[in-house]
């Protein structure tokens, strides 16, 4: 039996069953990058997670996902601060080093060759 | 996850000269930002305070850098106890490995942990133990 070239819904349905289908969506785009990395850390594939969350939606609700992004967000913020203000002093004491210097091999050449 | 963060790269982190230096400052910021816990042997603060102190003659200084190290919250010092020197030496010698680097590798093996390193050998003796990559490696899966 030849396929009716006009029939899309026949065509909709027979994905469904046999293929997961495709999607795209739009996400911001260091929560993409923040994800991508911890899924790969954590050797976990992008759509298993996605697919889980969509569920844990349908059976629970909102109510499953809201410790919410703004939460999550600021804390991120945060700590990133928090590193950041270290950093500064850290890049701080590194240039006093710096000015004091009496070895021309950086510190990390120093320390390499300490540890041969 | 766990990050073990080789002295390499808090010390590259430390000035514009050292190379890497804005990349070492990223990995961390990224790092803690997305709450990774980040672990380091104690024998850390011996690298930093005798290397901070040859490059500039001064005792003082290598103290200073390593106390802003001791007060960093993120990091946990792992104590280099007879159970981890054991285990250090152990793969150590088995990996043909510097003894400062071995520390380094159990100290990322026991806390099942990934080790962020700049030093190529590591990453390739010790690669059938722990899983390594640079900061830079570690930054492009962002």
């Amino acid at each position: 039996m030849g396929r009716q070239p006009h029939n899309r819904k026949q065509e909709t349905c027979f994905t469904a069953l046999w293929a997961p289908v495709k999607t795209t969506i739009e996400i911001p785009d260091d929560l993409f990058r923040a994800v991508k990395a911890r899924a790969a850390l954590e050797n976990v594939r992008i759509k298993d997670l996605m697919a889980g969350l969509l569920r844990g939606w349908l059976e629970h609700g909102t109510a499953a996902l809201q410790p919410g992004e703004t939460g999550e967000s600021a804390e991120r913020e945060r700590r990133a601060q928090e590193m950041a203000d270290w950093l500064s002093e850290w890049q701080s004491i590194g240039r006093r080093i710096e000015d004091k210097s009496v070895d021309p091999r950086s510190m990390v050449e120093i320390l390499a060759a300490d540890r041969r | 996850m766990k990050l073990v963060i080789d002295a390499n790269v808090w010390i590259a982190a430390r000035f514009p000269s050292e190379p890497h230096s804005v990349e070492a400052g990223r990995l961390l910021v990224e790092a803690a930002a997305q709450g990774h816990e980040l672990v380091c042997p104690v024998l850390l603060l011996a690298e930093v305070a005798c290397t901070a102190a040859r490059k500039c003659r001064d005792a003082l200084e290598g103290i200073a850098l390593m106390r802003q190290m001791q007060q960093l919250r993120p990091v946990a010092f792992l104590p280099l106890d007879d159970r981890a020197a054991s285990e250090a030496a152990e793969l150590g010698a088995r990996l043909l490995l510097r003894s400062a680097d071995a520390v380094y590798v159990a100290a990322t093996k026991r806390a099942n942990g990934l080790l962020i390193t700049y030093d190529q050998e590591v990453r390739q003796r010790a690669a059938t133990e722990i899983r390594c990559l640079t900061p830079a490696e570690w930054l492009e899966r962002l």
